[in-house]
């Protein structure tokens, strides 16, 4: 009878061992999506990504404010990289000084703290267009908070802050350059959000369409220019909308690449459906705006704190 | 993506083997349907012996203290170079035999069989060289007796191991039992009662803990499955009659696993019932190679045996052999066994160069270790059951071995394997006979 009883007990020791593999297995397979097929380069423009239960930036209700006293312009933040300061290496330096795109944790920290602590909200790209289009009024104290290209980044240290102080953001996405699978996160390289992070970060981001594959530039009559310059209409028009379909239909907002735009891509990004765009002019945007011009502040490396509070002001 | 199913699908199959390997030994019980003892066979212990001389005591010793009464012991000196049947003859005192041999199993010729006029239950054949499976079977032919036991020469029969095995060829369908082989170098004290130490070298404690895996666990499954892979050559015991039904032994490197998948293919023709068994408490002690360079020349002499089986029998699995065993043979020992050495073994580099599977290959590597590490405890919890009882001194000794065990010598014997594998391709006739030691020293052993 003890002999029994020990026997089993080792059995089920073997049995939670077992289990305990199993769930581990199914975890890490399920969290890094390993099972996931996994495109060579680009995301194949006829596969969408699976967004799933997360909302629409277009759909996003837009919240009444009281207002006290009303604002008369919107700064618009505009991130690219969110890097931990001792994750930066020789590879993210550009002819001896920090890639000015990489803001560190640090800064961004206490930029966000800054913000949370003086009271600002932060909008949702339809509240942002409701004030715009003089639909709405906001409060003074508002910011658009926008990232650029979709850096997995944005998700591993920007996200958890955010998350914190409960604020929204807008994700200007490469849809191309998103992933299936979940990879480990190596911050001395490029690397993407996997669309299962684009899942999880829902609850924060927006995802809206920085072009399919269009962030390139090439040369032409010796000028570096933006794909969406120097390609045909035909590609252009392509590329924006598989970037659409990719993002599930979503075309309330488009960032222009390199902040490169003409007459003929503002006709273009009308024409796909989009509700407004963005550049990278420095200045806070106003109803006075054109809507397919707006101005956002870009957020560099060396912005001190002192500066950032003067662009918010 | 296809090497991620593959990882996993391997993985899958190691857990089930695993789990057959943990539930069956520990829930199996031998005892239960213990045979009545209604006919007492007669017994031929064949040992073949090329250069022996200084082991070949160890198998007489043990003989002689067996408790078994009808018994015989054949030596047979496969043309030995050194001093092998010289000794024998001075231990023994040989007188002429003339016994009939039975000619219908092909071996080298005979050139004189003895008798020992000290043990008149001891015989000695002496021919012409033809390796350890023409020496069976010359042994077989000059047997007379219904149950022929195929021993090493460095091996030591327990005392009441002839008579567990007359045990279990109660049963009618048992045609072939398996003996249960430990490692003679971790047993000390007076050679009719040993005790298990763990106070040996580390190679000898890899071995060890192997040996008891192996045969508690791993054998006690298969027996109850029917899908024993291997008869150990130190020591298994086949009925006479049986033996020449399928020819005796085969002339290869392997010639042990040879003989059980020979039997499996037997059973599987005659569709009859019968069984090849395993009997754990019919004990042998053998004596393991103490170093590495030995050890390297066995496991690659073993590796080598097995790929040769595995490509002999290409044609049999599913249909000549059963399933199970065919399952068994082919997944248990090709592909977790053989083929998951290979990527196991270059693991490390595919790391290095690709860093997108890290994560999956590093879970399953630590899923394995504990899954190693949970059998090794089951395997002293069982061998305890069994009577082998480890000081508390011995089991921290055994615990603190354990990581050991898993990433130094596992992972050696996991290269030996690969390099098995290649090299049977390669040179897959050389033999490299075990350098033996003879360095036994248990109390009772000189009076023999």
């Amino acid at each position: 009878m003890k002999e029994l009883i020990s026997k089993i007990s080792v059995a089920s020791g073997f049995l939670i061992l077992l289990s305990g593999l199993g769930w581990g297995l199914g975890f890490v397979i399920n969290e890094y999506e390993i099972l996931a097929k996994e495109h060579e380069g680009l995301l194949p423009s006829n596969q969408r990504i699976a967004l799933e239960s997360c909302e629409d930036g277009s759909k996003r209700i837009v919240r009444t404010f009281a207002v006290q006293k009303a604002a008369k312009d919107i700064p618009i933040l505009t991130y690219h990289r969110i890097v931990d300061e001792k994750d930066i290496v020789k590879k993210h330096y550009i002819n001896g000084k920090v890639n000015p795109m990489i803001v560190t944790k640090a800064d961004f920290k206490k930029q966000m703290t800054y913000l949370k602590d003086e009271g600002y909200i932060t909008l949702s790209l339809n509240e942002l267009h409701g004030f715009l289009t003089r639909d709405i009024s906001l409060p003074e104290k508002s910011v658009v908070i926008t990232f650029d290209d979709g850096y997995k980044d944005n998700f591993i240290e920007a996200y958890p802050i955010l998350k914190k102080y409960d604020f929204k953001a807008v994700n200007f996405i490469i849809t191309g350059a998103i992933s299936n699978k979940v990879h480990p996160y190596t911050p001395e390289h490029v690397q993407y959000f996997g669309a299962k992070e684009l899942r999880k970060g829902c609850d924060v981001f927006e995802y809206q369409s920085h072009t399919y594959s269009f962030h390139k530039r090439e040369k032409k009559n010796g000028v570096k220019t933006s794909y969406l310059l120097s390609k045909s209409k035909d590609d252009v028009v392509n590329d924006i909308h598989t970037s659409i379909f990719q993002l599930g239909g979503e075309r309330l907002g488009f960032a222009y690449p390199y902040g490169e735009y003409s007459p003929e891509s503002i006709k273009i990004i009308k024409q796909a459906g989009f509700k407004m765009a963005f550049t990278t002019e420095d200045r806070a945007a106003s109803p006075k705006d054109h809507i397919y011009e707006i101005p956002r502040f870009q957020i560099l490396y060396n912005t001190s704190l002192k500066e950032f509070k003067q662009l918010v002001k | 993506m296809l090497f991620t199913y593959f990882a996993l699908g391997i993985f899958m199959a190691f857990v089930i083997f695993q789990s057959l390997y943990i539930f069956i030994p520990l829930f199996k019980n031998e005892k239960k349907k213990l045979n009545e003892v209604t006919k007492n066979y007669t017994f031929s212990v064949i040992v073949p012996a090329y250069n022996e001389e200084k082991v070949i005591r160890h198998c007489l010793v043990g003989f002689l203290y067996s408790k078994y009464k009808d018994a015989e012991l054949i030596i047979v000196n496969d043309g030995s170079t050194d001093n092998t049947l010289h000794y024998l003859n001075k231990l023994l005192a040989f007188k002429v035999c003339d016994r009939k041999i039975d000619k219908e199993l092909k071996y080298q010729y005979i050139k004189n069989t003895y008798q020992s006029l000290k043990f008149p239950n001891i015989y000695v054949i002496d021919k012409v060289n033809g390796g350890k499976a023409d020496a069976l079977n010359a042994g077989i032919g000059f047997s007379q007796n219904e149950i022929v036991v195929t021993l090493d020469a460095d091996s030591y029969l327990q005392k009441h191991a002839l008579h567990e095995i007359n045990m279990k060829f109660q049963e009618k369908d048992v045609i072939a039992c398996g003996g249960n082989v430990l490692i003679a170098q971790a047993f000390t004290g007076d050679i009719q009662n040993l005790k298990p130490t763990f106070k040996v070298k580390g190679i000898i404690k890899f071995q060890f803990l192997q040996y008891l895996t192996a045969f508690y666990l791993h054998k006690r499954a298969q027996a109850s499955i029917g899908a024993i892979t291997v008869i150990a050559g130190a020591f298994g015991a086949f009925r006479r009659e049986t033996l020449f039904s399928i020819n005796g032994f085969r002339k290869t490197i392997g010639e042990d696993m040879d003989i059980t998948l020979k039997l499996h293919k037997y059973i599987k023709e005659t569709k009859s019932k019968q069984k090849v068994a395993f009997v754990p408490t019919a004990i042998c002690y053998t004596e393991c190679p103490s170093t590495l360079k030995d050890m390297f020349k066995q496991r690659v002499r073993w590796q080598k045996a097995f790929i040769d089986c595995l490509v002999h029998y290409r044609k049999c699995y599913f249909h000549k052999f059963s399933i199970r065993f065919s399952l068994f043979f082919l997944v248990d020992q090709f592909i977790i066994g053989t083929l998951n050495a290979f990527p196991f073994v270059i693991t490390p580099f595919l790391i290095l160069y690709n860093q997108s599977n890290v994560l999956l290959l590093l879970l399953l590597g630590l899923g394995a270790v504990m899954l190693f590490m949970y059998q090794s405890l089951t395997t002293i919890y069982v061998t305890h059951l069994h009577g082998i009882k480890f000081s508390k001194v011995d089991l921290a000794r055994i615990i603190l071995f354990l990581p050991f065990e898993i990433f130094v010598y596992r992972m050696i014997n996991l290269s030996f394997v690969v390099y098995g594998t290649i090299s049977y391709f390669y040179k897959s006739q050389s033999w490299d006979k075990l350098e033996r030691s003879g360095n036994i020293s248990w109390k009772g052993v000189k009076r023999a």
